[in-house]
């Protein structure tokens, strides 16, 4: 953006500068037009007679226009041409600067600036166009572009005498122009022709040269053309390039001089030329080049200090995520390693407690009948009585019965506890709940009424044995410690708590009084109904087959009220890694 | 004198009954299965304090009410129980959880692994009632 205003401003100043730079150059071109006017005006009042349009017949000018001449380096000739259009008097100046009177007249009766200039009254002056000049009738080369300053000549009665005629040598005009120059530069007359051109030379003055192929700034440029000829002044900008223009009208041009302004003479001239100059965007660049250099070097710099501070951006903040990241993983690590930890522990807990509870068997149940065994032992070995010996038969028949119970029992625990690679899958626990079921006269007979509600969830991964033999201790309690006083009924239903699984087996039968038992409730060979048959295994080994598979169990219970086993089930995980 | 046999093994009722039998005919031995038949028999003597035992002997395991349930019970009829009744747990493991939560226990008197030797049973009854913590063999 800055860029572009830079350019902008500094195009601006460039079209103000080449603007100034035009009016001087129209300037210098009304300077140098001045002298001839006033030269012409000079001859124009002289008092000529009739002999003096007599050829050859001009001495006494001869000196003083020689020194006239002479001083006037522009002018190339100084002519007098009769009224028939036959030269009278020509002086020239050579190709070595050198004045001459040319004896060599010629006739110029079909040439414009003679035809326009015998038009004319007494006090006006002609300036022709820029023209080449000829001998002749022929373009004399080198060319040489002219313009010709005229007036017509009368004699003291008033009568036409002819025309006084000097050339102008407009080449170091021109020249000095097209000097240090810095866009193109071109100056076009009214009718759009090229009078100069600095970046096509061959095309100036073409009109004159070689007029059937004529190609001049109209052609070039017809958009600008068109804008010149609505009298457009000063600087634009259109698809053919960026314009700084200057109107010269010559008549315009010289109505500041005393000679015009008095009234003493006026200008007849259709000259009007155009001043141009294309300034070209590469100019405008090269002129703020530096400014650009400047402007690109501090961007640079800015860009590296950009990039730069970036990059060690970028390189912090990616150092952060590494780091972060490393942290995160390391945390995750942690936390599963903690929640490994975690379940390995409550696994070891689970097997501490279980291992006590195996050694509080072996303990309490094995310990009393061998201890009794070894009393009887000592008693019958003590006695001499053998009928008092037989009274201890049926009492070691007790102890042995009891002691294979016990062995038993101990078995289908002691096979759970090792179960560690106890057979899991993913098990439907309708079809195994209603099998179970079946199992029971007092349910297929209806004396206590099921009622199942299994939608939450529908499977699990798990024993389908150990389940199988949770069921059914579970609704064999419910059977048993019934309230006969009561329409019985079970109640079994999955729901979830947190995302786990829960199976609960109520029931409204005698209930249990949690105050009193609720610490024995799983253990061994614990009963707590009087007059009721239990073997005291069932919840124990139900609550062994739970915690070697993860699972929990809990009991609520009112006396009189009912009973609800609520079974909490947990993913299956780390228990491979338990196995050894 | 009269001990309460409260256990649910019915060998160690017979041996027991047997050897206090030996030790001294006139002994009066009452058995309980299990500690709510025990404890059961006591509240209701409580109108006829020469019915309650002298020396009570205590099995911790038991169904129904345990050891510790007897215990309880007894302690919220104790200051109705005008007799010196002398209550000693009995266990069959040497579990030292089972020892420390019995000396909490101020009803207890003390603390026999089984079997009970005929020896023991002497000491209790020569030197009823006692004040000393009896605890053999430990």
């Amino acid at each position: 953006m800055l860029s572009i205003w830079i350019f902008l401003n500094e195009r601006n100043n460039i079209a103000n500068l080449e603007q100034k730079e035009l009016e001087a150059k129209a300037n210098l071109v009304v300077e140098s037009l001045n002298p001839v006017i006033s030269n012409i005006y000079y001859w124009s009042q002289y008092e000529f007679t009739e002999a003096d349009f007599t050829a050859n017949h001009h001495k006494k000018f001869e000196e003083t226009l020689g020194d006239f001449m002479v001083g006037m380096n522009q002018y190339s000739q100084f002519r007098l041409i009769n009224k028939e259009g036959k030269e009278t008097f020509r002086l020239i100046r050579t190709e070595d600067g050198k004045i001459i009177n040319d004896k060599i007249l010629q006739n110029k009766e079909s040439r414009d600036y003679f035809k326009k200039t015998m038009q004319l009254d007494s006090s006006a002056i002609y300036v022709s166009p820029l023209n080449l000049n000829r001998e002749f009738g022929e373009i004399e080369k080198p060319y040489h572009p002219v313009i010709r300053g005229s007036a017509p000549l009368f004699s003291e009665e008033g009568q036409k005498l002819g025309i006084v005629v000097i050339n102008f040598d407009a080449k170091d005009l021109l020249n000095s122009l097209n000097k240090n120059l810095t866009s193109s530069f071109f100056i076009i007359d009214e009718n759009g022709n090229f009078l100069s051109n600095s970046s096509q030379r061959n095309r100036e003055l073409e009109h004159f040269i070689n007029p059937e192929e004529t190609a001049g700034f109209y052609k070039a440029n017809p958009e600008t053309w068109k804008t010149l000829n609505r009298d457009h002044q000063g600087h634009f900008k259109n698809k053919e390039g960026f314009w700084v223009t200057e109107k010269l009208n010559f008549k315009n041009a010289v109505s500041h001089l005393n000679l015009i302004k008095g009234n003493y003479a006026h200008l007849e001239s259709s000259n009007t030329w155009f001043l141009i100059s294309r300034v070209s965007n590469l100019n405008v660049l090269a002129s703020i080049e530096n400014f650009y250099l400047a402007l690109l070097i501090i961007n640079l710099i800015f860009l590296a200090v950009i990039v730069y501070v970036s990059n060690a951006e970028i390189k912090h903040e990616l150092l952060k995520r590494h780091y972060l990241n490393d942290l995160k993983e390391k945390r995750n690590k942690l936390e599963n390693q903690n929640i490994l930890l975690t379940s390995i522990q409550k696994k070891l807990q689970i097997w501490n407690r279980q291992l006590k509870e195996y050694n509080n068997i072996v303990a309490h149940n094995l310990r009393a009948p061998t201890t009794s065994m070894s009393a009887l032992v000592s008693m019958v070995s003590g006695s001499e009585d053998y009928e008092e010996v037989k009274t201890y038969i049926p009492q070691l028949n007790k102890i042995t019965g009891s002691i294979n119970t016990l062995v038993q029992d101990l078995l289908v625990y002691v096979r759970v506890l090792n179960d560690d690679r106890v057979r899991t899958e993913k098990l439907f626990v309708e079809p195994v709940i209603k099998s179970s079921l079946n199992l029971f006269l007092e349910i297929v007979d209806g004396t206590v009424r099921v009622d199942l509600d299994l939608q939450e969830w529908k499977t699990i991964e798990f024993s389908k044995v150990y389940f199988q033999s949770i069921i059914q201790n579970l609704i064999s309690n419910a059977i048993k410690y019934r309230d006969p006083k009561k329409k019985c009924f079970i109640k079994i239903k999955t729901h979830k708590v947190n995302k786990k699984r829960i199976l609960s087996i109520e029931d409204n039968g005698l209930g249990i009084d949690l105050k009193k038992h609720e610490s024995e409730m799983f253990k061994l060979y614990r009963r707590f109904h009087r007059n009721l048959s239990g073997r005291g295994m069932g919840l124990f080994l139900v609550k062994t087959q739970l915690e070697s598979l993860n699972a929990e169990i809990e009991v609520k219970s009112e006396p009189g009220e009912g009973t609800i086993f609520i079974i909490t089930f947990k993913k299956i995980k780390h228990h491979d890694l338990l196995s050894d | 004198m009269t001990f309460f046999l409260i256990d649910d093994d019915q060998v160690f009722h017979f041996i027991t009954s047997k050897t206090l039998k030996k030790i001294n005919p006139d002994i009066i031995v009452e058995k309980f299965l299990d500690g709510e038949e025990g404890i059961n028999r006591i509240k209701n003597s409580l109108h006829k304090q020469s019915e309650l035992p002298d020396i009570v002997l205590l099995d911790i395991n038991m169904p129904y009410l345990n050891g510790w349930g007897f215990l309880k019970e007894f302690q919220t009829i104790g200051d109705q129980i005008e007799k010196e009744v002398q209550i000693y747990m009995l266990t069959s493991s040497d579990d030292p959880e089972d020892l420390e939560k019995a000396k909490k226990f101020s009803e207890l008197s003390g603390y026999i692994v089984k079997p009970v030797s005929k020896e023991e049973l002497e000491v209790l009854i020569r030197n009823f009632p006692s004040i000393e913590w009896f605890q053999p063999n430990l």
